[in-house]
């Protein structure tokens, strides 16, 4: 009787085998990224999936009159149920980052599988369907070669992540923002710079330093460097940014950001380096001036809210306070 | 029933457990122009109040059920025709959460699992746990506790990273807001300070005991107000407004050097115990009750075909995730339920009052 006490459970276990639910690996296709064009009368989407073998990293296509419609047209072409769970890259291209931002993030929002850690991104001077379905160096699946360069945004400050809950808290708090652009460079992906989202559409481009100036000025943190730049003297020197803050007030009506950088000389191009007092003021110049160029642009362009203006006039100062902190491998600017 | 005992640290930990039901999916008073961590705020402070008098008519009759007490002030008949009343509140407080999360794990995990199967699994455990009493219940309370102190520790400490701060606001336009959200919270998540006087009754006959179960309380509310903060700071109010379980989308987006990634299993974990707490919690009430009613002795073998009372009803009440999550929200007519929350412990209190002026004069 006791060994039957035992048994009894040991037995119902065997009952526990699977259910109705299941859902078995070699049952699903593994999303990793995924694209979407606009075409006259809908939207093409194109899937990179995980596969396996020589199907690893395969790139479907498929159409529909609208996000939601091409992906349920997906079936018929990859076979296998798409699972979103894994889904790293979104990219949209400049037809669907203009019309179908809205629709995009409700089906993603509506979806089951789907997570919202996934990066957003937009496509320019090239398809969306030609970023997913690019070659790498590297072999991998485009999808997973952005999402690395994503994990390291913060070392370039020329782009960063920007995920779908983030583009939801934008649209549902500020209505403008940016999302990295990802273009083609002879056949090959490049992350760089940022579009800029207003309302819910594309409303314009920022180049790496733009992109650059638009990170310093509104958010703070370290990492990224700067361009070379030649001081007055002559020298090439490089920058890296250890530590930036953003301080922003307005005073009587007037919009005041005021930048606090440390740098460190990544290189300088000559024998006879220049004094600390210049290198720290051409590297202020340069900032100042870019970051005036920024604001104008961005004013002119209509999206002067993405920098926390509301008016790009009424900022009367701009600021860019530069400590110069030469420690490092070498033993200069000691004394 | 009556005589298992639970130490007041059981009763804490088993209180805050069964508050937290559905805390990491559904966050309610995110609606219009509101502002959800004033909302529970507020919702807390109301139900530290109404649980502080709940208490202090329980301890004014010591060594009582809640049943015999309502017997004590308001006679033989009153006193059944409130406990009656007051079982369909346990049953309407344990089944809209149930099938709030009964609906959460068919849309996050189990699509296809026909709905009877998760209230009915939950609801005999539940049932059959109190056969050996509540201190197994309570027990495994203390132990599970711990967990879900881990995990809200998870979703704060890295859940702030995420967060646009949100600071409470009040302004003369969202005042409206932040009264009907609170009413949304106090009856969604305090709706069952009632049921709770069951473990109160357990709980250790000491002058501390009221202490632990309103700070119980308060803790909780506390804890909605952090998670409300961290919901609406990740996800903005618009989206955390639209969406029907904002909290888990918050843990899901929680990402630790990529070491920790989506914890939202931890929540989930949590949120299947606390289901069961508040679950069994209102099983224990409405067997308190019948028990009572009926004047038969307690663990007569009501709890299971209460339980199944309560299965049946998650279908009554279930028709489809737009009518269920109305039913969540503040509406006018809800007015009648929340002043029937809020009046019960005043009432009870003020008949306390006016029966001990009576027999003092007497």
């Amino acid at each position: 009787m006791r060994i039957l006490k035992i048994l009894f459970p040991v037995l119902c276990l065997l009952l526990l085998t699977g259910c109705w639910d299941y859902n078995e690996l070699n049952m699903q296709e593994l999303v990793l990224g995924v694209g979407i064009d606009t075409k006259k009368d809908g939207v093409t989407v194109t899937i990179q999936t995980a596969g396996e073998g020589d199907a690893a990293g395969a790139v479907y296509m498929t159409e529909g009159a609208g996000f939601f419609d091409a992906v349920r047209n997906a079936t018929s072409s990859v076979g296998k149920k798409l699972y979103w769970g894994h889904c790293r890259l979104l990219v949209l291209g400049e037809g669907a980052a203009e019309k179908e931002i809205p629709e995009v993030l409700d089906v993603l929002r509506r979806s089951q599988d789907v997570y919202m850690n996934i990066s957003a991104s937009v496509a320019r001077g090239s398809s969306a369907e030609e970023i997913i379905s690019a070659k790498t160096k590297s072999g991998g699946a485009a999808a997973e070669t952005v999402y690395d360069m994503f994990s390291n945004a913060a070392n370039s400050k020329r782009f960063f992540d920007v995920q779908i809950w983030e583009m939801l808290r934008s649209e549902s708090e500020s209505h403008a923002y940016v999302l990295p652009t990802i273009s083609l460079q002879d056949g090959e992906v490049r992350v760089g710079g940022g579009a800029v989202i207003k309302d819910g559409a594309l409303a314009g481009f920022l180049d790496d330093e733009q992109m650059l100036l638009y990170t310093l000025m509104t958010k703070s943190g370290a990492g990224g460097y700067l361009p070379q730049l030649v001081t007055g003297s002559g020298d090439r020197v490089s920058f890296e940014i250890l530590k930036n803050d953003v301080e922003r007030r307005t005073e009587d009506g007037k919009e005041k950001i005021k930048c606090r950088m440390v740098v460190s000389i990544g290189s300088i191009g000559s024998r006879d380096a220049g004094s600390d007092t210049e290198i720290r003021d051409t590297c202020a110049r340069y900032l100042r001036d870019k970051g005036r160029e920024v604001l104008k642009y961005a004013w002119d362009a209509g999206f002067a809210d993405i920098l926390g203006v509301m008016n790009g006039e009424t900022v009367s100062e701009l600021y860019f306070e530069v400590e110069l902190n030469r420690a490092g491998m070498l033993r200069e600017g000691e004394e | 029933m009556n005589s298992d005992k639970i130490t007041n640290g059981q009763g804490f930990m088993l209180t805050v457990l069964m508050l937290m039901t559905n805390s990491y999916s559904v966050v309610y008073g995110t609606r219009g122009d509101g502002d959800a961590v004033l909302s529970n705020l507020l919702a807390g402070a109301a139900a530290v109040f109404s649980a502080w008098l709940l208490a202090y008519v329980c301890d004014r009759n010591p060594e009582k059920s809640f049943y015999a007490v309502l017997k004590t002030l308001f006679g033989g008949v009153f006193g059944r025709i409130c406990a009656i009343l007051l079982i369909v509140l346990a049953v309407l407080g344990g089944v809209v959460p149930l099938v709030v999360f009964n609906r959460f794990v068919q849309l996050t995990a189990l699509p296809r699992t026909p709905q009877i199967i998760i209230p009915l699994i939950l609801v005999l455990i539940a049932s059959l746990s109190f056969r050996s009493g509540l201190h197994s219940a309570a027990g495994s309370a203390r132990i599970l506790f711990w967990f879900a102190v881990l995990v809200f520790a998870v979703f704060v400490a890295f859940g702030i990273k995420f967060t646009e701060p949100n600071f409470p606001h009040v302004s003369a336009d969202n005042v409206p807001h932040v009264l009907t959200g609170a009413a949304e919270v106090f009856i969604n998540r305090f709706g069952t300070l009632i049921p709770l006087m069951s473990v109160y009754t357990r709980m250790s006959q000491n002058t501390s005991r009221r202490a632990f179960f309103c700070s119980a309380v308060a803790v909780a509310g506390v804890s909605f107000s952090a998670i409300a903060f961290i919901s609406t700071g990740v996800l903005g109010r618009n989206a955390a407004g639209s969406d029907f379980y904002p909290a888990f989308t918050v843990m899901s987006v929680i990402e630790v050097g990529g070491f920790l990634q989506h914890p939202e299993i931890l929540s989930s974990i949590v949120m299947t115990m606390c289901a069961f707490f508040k679950i069994a919690v209102c099983i224990l009430f409405v067997d308190d009750m019948v028990s009572g009613i009926f004047e038969v002795p307690a663990k007569s073998g009501f709890a299971v075909p209460i339980g199944l009372i309560f299965v049946s009803t998650t279908q009554l009440v279930y028709r489809n995730a737009p009518a269920l999550r109305r039913m969540t929200q503040w509406r006018p007519q809800a007015g009648f339920l929340l002043a029937f929350e809020l009046l019960v412990p005043v009432v009870l209190v003020c008949v306390l009052a006016f029966s001990r002026h009576k027999s003092r004069k007497t």
